[in-house]
């Protein structure tokens, strides 16, 4: 085997580790050795995990580095190690949904991305914390940046944990801006793939129509490469798209001079200090050649998080009905109140939402038909204080939508916290999407990191 | 649900106090006071899409 490379291993991306794994410069049992130090180093103050599975992600690693002794390769994650918030179902381990009744819950099979993970040849750690059933509950992760404020949610865990360099990819979930957010709050990439895109299945439901699935990394070419591989059609998904497979290689090159769309009225309703750092945002992507128009929604913003809210919580309601009925005390207090009330919305205003869901989709298509895509600031702040997990009302129309977005960290404030920008596409353009995300990251060039100390 | 039909005429304080009533029948009056974030949200929410003007043969959902 060579020498090491020069960088240390739990700053690799996932792309960079497969390639060493691949070549066998390193091994992958070395690579997850040095994880689980960091792990064990971190996890304490940072409380990102549920379980960490070191014996069987030191097995998995040692048949990884066994199969490339013999020529086997799995896949593009061969030897990769990752982790999946702890709603994803992992065979042999317990799927808690933050939920204490759930304890001792071990699934008996891994859900569809778990498996298709596994199936790339990447390695499972271990399970991240998420807020109680994906919902808006504050979790007891710390932010990595600073531990007096929130490293968002649901997927508190994963987000804080690819800051943390503790993994390079996390699993994530998305009802209203539970993959975005916490990319924001955390300085990493989170992407949002079209509704359908990828499997469902195995997943603890939150909200059937609104529940996506995707990645949490640290470069856009890393989410380009976890969706290769976890994108693709689930006949056990009832709504799982049949053409979802996606080609990384779609999104090999950046758009040199994209057309954005600067949506003006999520700039607006966005904290000073958030919309400064996006006028400067702007003016470098214009001097790098991008073209940004100003673009205004045809509906109120607050339609978009009415219809999103009676969306989510009706199906909440009917999601949890039965465990509400039966043991509503272990609950907390937010998912209970929202899947409590969920369950008083009268069938006309959840179908009327549907409908005004579908022509907010139509009108919003019309106006993504000239752009490549849309720019926005991710959250309307940056992290705020623990007791909450931020504000989702600028992630979740794209959810509403089904449209994929992705957040990439962009500059960091004065108080120490990442900014984050957004960008959505159109439905099922996710090579568009991560093209103008490459050129966005290449023209920020954001290497911030969380502190060592203020992660431990 | 008495009272909380789809009518653009109501008000937010109409739609409220409907949800209020209904959560009352059904989680009891002791539930109220930790539901009444959830009320106030979900009523202007209710209410606000009761104000879009959506005719019979528009939009499936």
């Amino acid at each position: 085997m060579s020498p090491a490379p020069k960088r240390a291993l739990h700053d690799l991306t996932a792309t960079e580790a497969a390639a060493l794994v691949r070549d066998r410069e390193i091994s992958s049992l070395a690579l997850v050795e040095a994880l689980l130090d960091r792990i064990a180093r971190f996890e304490p103050g940072l409380r990102s995990f549920v379980t960490v599975d070191e014996e069987g992600a030191r097995a998995a690693a040692r048949a990884a580095d066994a199969e490339l002794a013999r020529g086997q390769g799995r896949g593009p994650l061969h030897g990769v190690p990752f982790a999946a918030k702890d709603i994803y179902d992992a065979e042999g381990l317990p799927t808690t949904a933050g939920y204490p009744p759930l304890a001792n819950n071990v699934a008996k099979a891994d859900s569809f991305a778990v498996a298709r993970m596994k199936a790339a040849g990447a390695v499972l750690v271990g399970k991240t914390v998420t807020t109680q059933f994906a919902s808006g509950d504050p979790s007891p992760t710390r932010n990595p940046w600073r531990a007096d404020r929130t490293p968002g949610g649901s997927s508190s865990g994963s987000g804080a944990a690819v800051a943390a360099r503790l993994v390079p990819i996390a699993l994530g979930t998305q009802t209203g801006g539970s993959i975005l957010r916490p990319a924001a709050y955390n300085g990493v990439v989170g992407l949002k793939p079209t509704y359908g895109r990828i499997s469902r299945r195995g997943v603890v439901p939150l909200s059937w129509t609104l529940d996506h699935t995707g990645p949490i990394v640290r470069t856009v070419e890393d989410a380009a490469l976890a969706l290769g591989v976890l994108a693709g059609h689930d006949p056990l998904d009832p709504r799982s798209l049949q053409e979802s497979s996606f080609d990384p290689g779609l999104a090999s090159q950046p758009l040199p001079r994209p057309r954005l769309g600067l949506l003006v009225d999520f700039v607006e309703r966005a904290d000073a200090d958030v919309r400064a750092h996006l006028d400067q945002v702007v003016a470098r992507l214009s001097e790098a050649g991008a073209a940004i128009s100003e673009i205004r929604l045809r509906s109120s913003f607050d339609l978009y998080a009415a219809a999103h809210r009676l969306t989510l919580q009706t199906e909440a309601g009917a999601v949890h009905a039965a465990w509400i009925a039966r043991d509503r005390e272990q609950y907390s207090p937010r998912i209970k109140s929202d899947a409590m009330v969920g369950q008083l919305v009268p069938s006309w205003a959840y179908l009327q939402a549907q409908r005004v869901r579908r022509r907010l989709a139509a009108e919003t298509s019309e106006l993504a038909s000239a752009v490549d895509a849309f720019l926005l600031p991710t959250a309307s702040n940056v992290a705020p204080g623990p007791e909450t997990t931020g504000d989702p009302s600028f992630q979740s129309p794209w959810s509403l939508l089904g449209w994929p977005s992705i957040s990439l960290p962009s500059g960091v404030s004065a108080d120490g916290l990442p900014f984050a920008v957004q960008l959505v596409a159109r439905r099922l353009d996710e090579a568009t999407l991560l093209r103008v995300a490459l050129r966005v990251e290449k023209v920020m060039a954001f290497t911030g990191r969380p502190p060592e100390q203020a992660a431990g | 649900m008495a009272g909380l039909r789809c009518d653009p005429s109501q008000t937010t304080d109409d739609v409220l106090q409907a949800l209020e009533r209904a959560a009352d029948a059904a989680w009891g009056a002791s539930a109220l006071s930790d539901l009444r974030g959830s009320l106030k949200a979900t009523a202007r929410a209710i209410w606000l899409i009761s104000q879009e003007s959506l005719a019979p043969g528009e939009t499936e959902p």
